[in-house]
């Protein structure tokens, strides 16, 4: 039974999540990313930034991610993602919703925005895919930003907490493999689409 | 320790352990507004235009969304300003609520509707800002029912939108992508995505009670664990008694020797816990957390327990090993046990396969006639017995019985048993029922040697056994007889997700098996998942590695987890031992319990 509350919570790492979003569609997703990049991430850090709109300062936590291959975009070996929110010292700012990262973490990323908006993903949660790794078979497989299983590009779509979460152990689809899920976004890459609706 | 991260952990542990028992589901931050007002500053403005659900305005729409969740609290409520002309910013300890182009200079991403920034204290862990934002580049409405669209768009609904938000102020989080916890998927208000669901259900409901819903303080510690000195094989109880405002829920953590990462100790779920049987992984600190239902606490000092070891003696040995299960009418549910002898030279074993005897022991549908096949390493059958009164050897029985301390099968029974006399290597014993007939059957192997001397040479290392568990009384149970001048080193394991992989691909395994230890009716240690604790886990590969068992699977990954079967390394005095195996949480399946004797 699953259940490491206690680390993850001394790890203090956690930012509430507290967001009203729509999920994007897959062609949505890719269309609106500015770059798609798979890789991960080597480190974790918050600060205190001026805000852009000269009103003070805001803690922001800057993911520094290392670019393994880049699906879409420009070919770069590291990008610094920034979001909103994180600790520092006593102070914490929660901003809803944002994906949480660790160091080591594996991850396809639909990033958009970095450096302006205040989650530099698509979507937030929805532009974050984990790459998890079975150590059991050694085979790698996507996941979504809770954990759930991506099973096929449609479920980008749906809701985290729709009918494709309520799969279980017994019934479960093959996830897919990162091999798998890139080719599909760079299928829909080549593929001549509507930029995304801006919601 | 640091008192806020603690604050949180019982805070949200105390619930999710709710959610656990399926008493609660919810998700919460772990973090809450202090008892009295929460003034929020409503600054929405006027629509262009009326609004669907006859709100006269925007404040009016989120007002509403405030009373629905005043409605369920006691120990706070909110107070709505509407109207509100308060400076919009943040760091002024005001709770703005209002449309936003930006999040205070920061684009809004694609798809974003509204958000929810709160300043929170790491040292006292309460909130003392919250401003929520929503999208102003969106059309709004407010309306009740199924989401609308507005031409390609959708049309976002302003009273479900704040009403999301305004649970996130008051410390709820998404219950199908939570910060912690475990991903839960039920019909919440609180669910990451807006949806066509427009109010509070029972579990939003259930999630801001158990914040907010009583006024008491937090609870006063009587008595605090105590730090002791355990040998290897001791007992240790921590333990906690408080006065207070109940229901208490209780939450234990461990920090082992040497870490730096504490565990939740998810079976200590009491005011007391109490480990029958030390090992040398449990030495390390025990704090207790102490959480009434409005979310107060009171910690205990951490208790240390110092673990001495004892000398482990090579010439103790397994002498009788067996176990308890279920036999089905399909192959698949055959009751199966795998001997390793190791040595150089043959032993003689006693093999047994008890059915209708087992009712003189109080055991209700019992397996009627038992085969007993024994099949070697290369799936050769080398040996074959049913009733045991038919056996060529059945005039050695009795005495045989006698000498290995076996209870005696009654005249013209349909128990089985055979003697054999096996080279070194791995066996596996099959209990079938004659004709297709199912039940409880008891797999026994002793070790038949004439004298301990022997014995020593040609050792049993391990026996396996798989079979079905059921719900109720039908576990998987292994007996274990150690026996010997002082105390031996033993793996025990309760293997069920890994059958499901590679090399096995089982179906129909169980999940999550939960593994007891007993000595008699003394619960000894008890272990869920082999990989929680994680302070063990080194230990536990290592002996996998050291008698050659196969590894248990895992996933690390910072959410997905599988390290779902059950493991423990045990140093028993010579007695009498059972390993237990069952389904957590009532789940059933075929699983595997294997003891492995350590060189």
């Amino acid at each position: 039974m699953p259940f490491r509350l206690f680390s993850l919570l001394l790890a203090f790492t956690a930012l509430a999540r507290a967001m009203t979003v729509e999920p994007p569609t897959f062609p949505d997703l890719v269309a609106g990313a500015d770059a798609v990049y798979r890789g991960h991430v080597t480190a974790v850090q918050a600060r205190r930034v001026a805000r852009p709109d000269g009103g003070g300062a805001m803690i922001k936590t800057f993911v520094t991610f290392a670019i393994d291959h880049a699906i879409k975009g420009a070919a770069q070996t590291e990008i610094v993602l920034e979001f909103l929110g994180g600790r520092v010292g006593d102070d914490i700012l929660e901003v809803s919703g944002v994906p949480q990262f660790s160091v080591g973490d594996r991850e396809i990323l639909f990033v958009q925005g970095n450096g302006r908006q205040f989650c530099p993903l698509v979507a937030v949660m929805h532009g974050r895919y984990r790459i998890v790794r079975d150590a059991t078979t050694g085979h790698d497989t996507i996941a979504r930003d809770n954990g759930q299983p991506l099973t096929a590009v449609a479920e980008v779509a749906q809701p985290f907490h729709g009918p494709a979460a309520l799969r279980t152990p017994a019934n479960l689809a093959p996830a897919l493999t990162p091999a798998a899920f890139e080719s599909l976004i760079s299928a829909e890459v080549r593929t001549p689409t509507p930029q995304a609706q801006t919601r | 320790m640091n008192r806020a991260a603690l604050f949180r952990l019982v805070l949200a542990a105390a619930i999710a352990l709710g959610a656990a028992t399926g008493a609660r589901a919810f998700s919460v931050l772990g973090i809450v507004w202090a008892a009295g007002e929460i003034p929020m500053q409503l600054q929405l403005g006027q629509p262009p235009s009326f609004l669907l659900d006859g709100s006269t305005d925007w404040d009016a729409a989120a007002e509403a969304s405030l009373n629905d969740w005043n409605a369920q609290m006691v120990r706070s409520q909110f107070v709505a300003i509407r109207g509100s002309t308060a400076a919009k910013a943040r760091g002024n300890s005001l709770n703005n609520v209002f449309f936003s182009p930006d999040i205070y200079g920061t684009a809004w991403g694609s798809g974003v509707l509204g958000v929810t920034l709160s300043s929170r204290s790491a040292t006292t862990g309460l909130t003392s800002e919250s401003d929520v934002l929503l999208n102003s580049t969106r059309t709004w409405d407010s309306y009740r029912g199924p989401l609308r669209r507005l031409g390609n768009s959708g049309l976002p609904d302003l009273r479900r939108t704040v009403l999301h938000e305004f649970g996130h102020v008051l410390g709820l989080d998404h219950p199908d992508n939570p910060t912690t916890g475990p991903t839960q998927f039920l019909s919440a208000i609180m669910n990451s995505n807006i949806s066509d669901l427009d109010m509070l259900t029972s579990d939003d409901i259930a999630g801001v009670k158990s914040l907010y819903d009583l006024n008491t303080g937090p609870p006063t510690l009587v008595t605090q664990p105590v730090s002791r000195t355990v040998a290897i094989g001791g007992s240790y109880t921590f333990s906690v008694a408080a006065t207070g405002t109940g229901p208490f829920t209780y939450i234990w953590s461990f920090q082992a020797a040497g870490s730096s990462t504490p565990s939740t100790l998810r079976l200590a779920t009491g005011p007391s816990y109490t480990i029958g049987s030390v090992q040398a992984a449990d030495a390390g600190t025990y704090t207790g957390a102490v959480v009434n239902a409005a979310g107060g606490f009171a910690l205990t000092t951490p208790a240390t327990l110092t673990v001495t070891p004892v000398t482990t003696s090579p010439d103790t040995l397994l002498i009788n090993l067996s176990t308890l299960g279920t036999v089905g009418s399909a192959a698949s549910q055959q009751l199966i046990a795998g001997l390793v002898i190791r040595g150089t030279t043959s032993k003689t074993v006693l093999l047994r396969a008890v059915g209708p005897a087992l009712a003189d022991f109080g055991v209700g549908g019992t397996l009627a006639a038992p085969q007993l096949t024994l099949v070697n390493n290369g799936g050769t059958t080398i040996a074959q017995a049913g009733a045991w009164g038919a056996s060529p050897d059945a005039a050695k029985f009795p005495a045989a019985f006698t000498r290995l301390g076996a209870f005696q099968f009654k005249p013209g029974s349909a128990d089985s048993a055979l003697l054999a006399t096996l080279a070194p290597g791995n066996y596996t014993a099959l209990v079938s029922g004659m004709g297709g007939t199912t039940g409880a059957a008891l797999v026994e192997a002793y070790d038949a040697d004439p004298d301990a001397a022997t014995s020593r040479t040609r050792r049993f290392a391990n026996i396996a056994t798989r079979g079905a568990v059921g719900t109720g009384a039908a576990a998987l149970t292994a007996g274990l007889v150690v026996s010997g001048p002082g105390p031996h080193t033993y793996l025990i394991r309760a293997v069920g997700i890994t059958l499901a992989s590679t090399p096995f691909n089982l179906t129909g395994v169980l999940l999550d098996p939960f593994l007891e230890l007993y000595q008699g009716e003394t619960l000894l240690r008890e272990n869920d998942d082999w990989d929680t604790p994680a302070s063990p886990q080194a230990a536990l590969r290592a002996a996998a590695i050291q008698v050659g068992a196969f590894p248990l699977r895992e996933t690390r990954d910072s959410v997905l987890r599988s390290g779902l079967d059950s493991a423990m390394v045990v140093t028993l005095q010579p007695g009498n031992y059972t390993a237990k195996v069952t389904g957590f949480k009532a789940a059933t399946g075929i699983a595997l319990v294997e003891i492995y004797e350590l060189p």
